[in-house]
Formats: structure tokens, sequence, C-alpha cells
């Protein structure tokens, strides 16, 4: 997908951030993300949501996709401008684990304020690991 | 590590204890965080914890506080704008605890 040509000048070029999935690269993405958010002209109310709804995701992939996993995994994290927003990823190649009996309410708690935060999630997981992808719009 | 990041007031006489926060927290630091709730709530029956000056929280931090909740009357004091309240209201923390904002 691309913006064409006026999408370089309205926007920062896109963000794209790959790193172990630990928690001390949790405030990595956040100070990649403080940079980048202004310079997509996004106010700091907006800034703040959406700093929280890629955190928490982020947050999630540490926690759930290292469990277990053989292999070390990598956390990416993109953001972009769009037409009419922003658009980011965040991306594990963790294996996916069902919840277990009982974590059903605190995963529902973070799909639901990512939900809160920005206009769409999509949560797809796959045997490969597991890719959120949020949608922003800025009514700019 | 530090506490710096999280500090435990002396209680005064008939006021409950307040941690104060500051900075971000994350699964990171959180631990640090529940330990300075731990033990504000293990002499007390309520507790105040101050995160007007966080600048960062998510639900790692939420399950810290609903984890003191459960053994402490919880008021909470933070900040007036930000996403704060929708984390607080998502996760029903707002429904445990008393919550107070600050500019």
């Amino acid at each position: 997908m691309t913006n064409g040509l006026g999408a370089d000048a309205r926007g920062p070029a896109p963000l794209r951030i790959h790193l172990p999935a630990v928690p001390a690269s949790l405030a990595v993405v956040r100070d990649y993300l403080r940079g980048w958010l202004p310079k997509a002209a996004v106010n700091t109310t907006t800034a703040a949501d959406v700093l929280l709804a890629v955190g928490e995701a982020a947050s999630n992939a540490v926690e759930h996709a290292v469990r277990g996993a053989a292999r070390n995994v990598v956390l990416e994290v993109t953001a972009r401008t769009t037409a009419t927003g922003l658009a980011l990823t965040v991306k594990d190649n963790g294996r996916w684990h069902a919840p277990a009996p009982g974590s059903q309410g605190q995963r529902g708690h973070g799909s639901r304020l990512m939900r809160a935060l920005v206009d769409s999630v999509t949560i797809t997981p796959s045997p490969q690991g597991t890719t959120v992808e949020m949608r922003k719009e800025l009514h700019r | 590590m530090t506490n710096s990041q999280f500090r435990m007031s002396s209680a005064e006489t008939e006021q409950p204890p307040v941690v104060t926060a500051t900075g971000d927290i994350d699964l990171a630091n959180v631990n640090e965080f529940q330990d300075v709730l731990n033990s504000a709530a293990a002499d007390s029956d309520a507790i105040t914890v101050d995160l007007s000056e966080v600048t960062y929280c998510d639900s790692a931090a939420v399950r810290a506080l609903f984890s003191v909740a459960a053994t402490a009357k919880l008021g909470l004091i933070v900040p007036a704008t930000g996403p704060i309240m929708t984390l607080l209201s998502i996760s029903g923390l707002d429904r445990v605890a008393t919550v107070v904002t600050r500019d």
C-alpha cells in the first residue's frame, strides 16, 4: 500500500523497529514513538493514546509470546502515516499460546483497551507469531 | 535497582501511607512498583497511590494495583489529562478504587 507522492511531503518516513521481545525493549519502543509521533503532526492527547495502545500490544507480545518459545523471540513495531491517519503494527515471531484458563479476562482487557484508544484493532495469531494491526484516524 | 521512582511516605497519624510513582511503569519495573505497594499495604488497611507524575503505565501497573486493592482500601491520584482514565475504566480498577484527578 502506498500513499503516493503526497505522503512524503506530509508525513515522516515510516518507522520500523526490530528488537528482542524482552521487557527492557518496551522503553526503547516508546522512545522511538515519542520521537516519531510529533513528526506525524499528532497532538499530545492522540500521541499518548497511540503510545498506550502500541505499548499494551508490545507488552502482551513480550509477556505471552516468549513463554515457552524455543527460540529468541523478536518484536517488530512499525508506524506509518496513511491518507487519513496512522497505521501501526506490533508483530512477534513467538509461538501462539491459547490463553490459559483464567487469563482470558486480563487479555480481554488488553484488547478492549486498545480498541478504546485507536479506531481499529485486528489481532491475527498464527503458528509463526502474532500480528496486531491498528489504525488511528486523525480527522485533520 | 533503585526505588527512587517509587517512594513511600512515612504514614502520618490517621492518614494512609502514600506511594508516589513517577516516570514510566511497564513490565521492566512493575515488580519494583509492586514491592513498594506491598510494603505500604503491609501495615495499613488503606493506601493512597499518587500517579499524577506518571508519564506512562499500562495493564502491568493495573495488575499491581488490583493485587494491592484486594487487601487494602485503595485511593488513586491520577493526571487530569492522558489515557490513564481510559486504562482505569476499561480494566474496572475505577470500581475498586477511589480516584481523584490532579492537574
